[in-house]
């Protein structure tokens, strides 16, 4: 076995012979009889016959009992180089931020068009109507075109391009389909070029300041989807570089899809990734789809000063700034800035940078579905990110109506108790400055306790309190970092102002709902969809001014509440009982009357938030204008969905700044 | 009366046949093998193009950085 015979030269092809009698036959005895002859060659023939079957058996043997064998124990033993190359393709992958497919994606990429069938079968079956509805006036457009930003933003972004590397991703593939589907409704997207792409968004972009106002005004959709998309889109129009915010809360169906899968694989600094992508445009990515590889912009050795224009391409690797990426090198200062682990020290650079993966990479040892269950638990979604938002959102929809459909005076005296109670809870909360985590749980905790007390509509109620602890919840934690130094402050200090104001205005209205519930319920009926209403609806612009801090650019309205919203924000979960309690005093005593500078019971506490704030609507939207949202019936579900959805994309911020920052500061990362 | 030799002959072609086809089988089955093999070891082989280009590129910042170095 050890050595192997050398092979014999191949005898010579056989030729027939022409002339019969010139056929050699070797070892046949010519000098025989004729018969002697046959035998003999008969015989040879046989013996020929043996030779050829014992070859071919050998051959199978050595196939069978040698090759084989061989062949599979070479596979078994490049086992641990192929592991080996696995990890060094990942290291490169994340050193370079791109994407290698390898050979499994291809029966990965094969998965995708069934899903993007079933994405633009569930668009289509929701863009038909849209596509009618889009013909006759353009009041959906802008819908189409915002739906098509987001899905060029999001589908751009790393985490996405990383999960699947082909250039007909879901998402971008449905977004251009729905986004076109009035125009060129039959042509499939992925026909034409990015240019021709680019120049149809950038003309829709051109309508959409026109069509908006019939938007507002004659948009006749009741579905779900639409009004989302509509609300969110007059938001966001008016503010082109949005907040990272603002894009977890309008998804649609299959938008969602991608943004909870971008979590799931990127929940570290996708959302700071984001809004780093929003300045490079789309067409280097579709001319490259195999390797979503990053524009020069998002350079990573780039210096934040230098030019990517002008970079040489060299780095130098000695240098111990350039030894991580920039943006991880900016993400752990934050993280370092606002938490309290102190900077790693450099040797840990290894460990942390694979920790903090580069949203565009995905390493199969890492990337596995158990990251989803980890994200949702440090994320702290685990009450609300368990139940679909869009199951939530149709949930809260049809209780309210219901509860608008009902009688109002079925609510009105259970709702002032509530009230009262919630009052009580508040102005306990607020006194007290508690550290926002702590005021979290505990108002949670307190209106645990009120659940017990109320037994009509109990769901609609706990309900209504949980969304209103959450958008409480909310405030204090993303205005964590404001009020408690505030309170440290010896000068105007807002909760001090604010404790103050709330005893007296406690006071005043545990006197005045016990006696005016009774008289004005019947006809004011604040119900509970008022309650939350106009709670939602405070907190929310609340909300919005505090996600313009850092951006200067969301809503118009949202101006004057946020150049208020340092000093209000502490106070506002009292600030929406009053503005429901409002409702009360103004039914009572002038009905023209603005709310608070009128309601002689509600005068003393009213005038000196106005002296302080001078301003009609300090609680934000003023209480008439929430309940007109609520009866107009579109707005209905929107309250729901966006305080299900901000608080998401509030807890995907929180983890990815450490709990602490308001957002990710993505105004300085673009450079 | 019936060759003794054909008949013998007849039988150890049956024979042949039956063990070329069986060796087709086999090498059939190796065939395959080996692609799989093949398959698996591409990781290695993107695993070996990515560290020769790295190599590369680190020759070059090399010898673009020497000037600055002292």
């Amino acid at each position: 076995m050890s050595e192997q015979k050398p092979i014999p030269p191949n005898p010579n092809r056989w030729k027939p012979n022409l002339n019969p009698a010139n056929i050699v036959v070797p070892g046949l005895d010519t000098e025989a009889s004729t018969s002697d002859q046959i035998e003999q060659i008969e015989q040879l023939i046989t013996i020929k016959l043996q030779n050829i079957d014992e070859n071919f058996s050998k051959i199978h043997n050595v196939l069978a009992n040698k090759l084989l064998p061989a062949v599979k124990r070479y596979s078994v033993g490049t086992e641990p180089v192929r592991e080996a190359a696995k990890f060094w393709t990942s290291f490169y992958e994340q050193a370079a931020q791109i994407r290698i497919p390898t050979f499994d994606d291809y029966s990965t990429v094969n998965d995708v068009p069934s899903e993007r069938d079933e994405n633009t079968m569930s668009e289509e079956h929701q863009g038909s109507a849209v596509e009618v509805e889009a013909s006759a006036d353009h009041t959906q457009r802008p819908d189409d075109i915002y739906e098509t930003t987001v899905n060029s933003e999001t589908s751009f972004l790393p985490g996405h391009g990383a999960f699947s590397s082909t250039p007909a991703t879901a998402a971008r593939i449905a977004s251009t389909n729905q986004s076109y589907s009035s125009q060129v409704s039959d042509d499939p997207s992925w026909a034409q070029s990015p240019l021709v792409k680019l120049s149809q968004e950038l003309k829709h972009f051109s309508l959409q300041p026109e069509a908006q106002p019939q938007n507002s005004s004659s948009s006749t959709f009741d579905s779900i989807l639409e009004d989302s998309s509509t609300d969110s889109t007059e938001d966001e129009t008016v503010s082109i570089p949005r907040s990272a915010k603002g894009k977890a809360k309008e998804t649609p169906q299959p938008l969602l899809k991608n943004v909870l899968r971008h979590n799931l694989y990127s929940a570290s600094d996708s959302s700071t990734f984001e809004n780093n992508l929003k300045q490079i445009s789309p067409l280097k990515f579709k001319a490259k789809p195999k390797t979503p590889l990053l524009d020069k912009k998002s350079n990573p050795y780039l210096p934040p000063s230098g030019d990517s224009s002008s970079w040489s391409g060299v780095v130098d690797l000695r240098d111990r700034s350039v030894l991580t990426p920039q943006r991880q090198r900016q993400g752990r200062g934050d993280a370092n800035k606002s938490s309290t682990t102190p900077g790693a020290p450099l040797g840990d650079d290894d460990d942390d940078s694979f920790e903090a993966l580069p949203p565009g990479m995905s390493p199969p040892v890492l990337m596995s579905p158990v990251r989803p269950a980890r994200s949702s638990t440090e994320l702290g979604l685990h009450r609300l990110g368990q139940t679909p938002i869009r199951e939530a959102s149709e949930r809260i929809q049809r209780d309210l109506i219901k509860s608008a459909l009902k009688s109002v005076h079925k609510s009105g005296l259970k709702n002032a108790k509530l009230s009262q109670r919630q009052q009580v809870v508040d102005s306990s909360m607020s006194t007290v400055p508690t550290p926002p985590s702590l005021s979290r749980y505990t108002r949670r905790h307190d209106f645990s306790t009120t659940d017990s007390s109320i037994d009509k509509d109990p769901s609609l109620e706990s309900m209504i309190r949980h969304l209103s602890a959450d958008i409480k919840g909310n405030k204090y934690r993303r205005t964590s970092t404001k009020p408690i130094p505030k309170a440290t402050n010896a000068g105007p200090s807002i909760p001090s102002y604010m404790s103050s104001n709330q005893h007296l205005q406690q006071s005043d209205f545990s006197i005045d709902s016990d006696s005016d519930s009774m008289e004005f319920n019947d006809t004011a009926n604040p119900s509970a969809a008022f309650l939350m209403a106009s709670g939602g609806a405070a907190a929310y612009m609340d909300d919005d001014s505090f996600g313009s801090s850092n951006n200067s650019s969301d809503s118009l309205e949202n101006d004057g509440v946020g150049a208020l919203g340092d000093g209000i924000v502490p106070v506002h979960p009292f600030a929406a009982n009053v503005a429901v309690l409002d409702d009360g005093f103004d039914d009572e005593d002038d009905d023209s009357s603005d709310g608070f500078e009128v309601g002689p019971a509600g005068g003393l506490a009213g005038g000196q938030v106005v002296d302080d704030f001078e301003d009609e609507t300090v609680f934000g939207v003023g209480p008439r204008q929430s309940v007109a949202g609520v009866y107009d019936g579109r707005n209905l579900r929107m309250l729901g969905e966006d305080l299900l959805e901000d608080t998401i994309g509030i807890g995907a911020h929180m983890a990815a700044t450490g709990r602490v920052e308001e957002s990710p500061t993505p105004a300085n990362w673009g450079r | 009366m019936e060759n003794p030799h054909a008949e013998r002959q007849a039988v150890l072609l049956e024979r042949i046949v039956k063990n070329t086809s069986k060796c087709t089988e086999m090498i059939l089955e190796l065939n395959h093998c080996l692609e799989e093999v093949l398959r698996a070891n591409a990781s290695v082989k993107t695993a070996a193009d990515l560290a020769t280009k790295y190599r590369k590129n680190v020759q070059y910042n090399l010898e673009a950085t020497k000037g600055k170095d002292s």
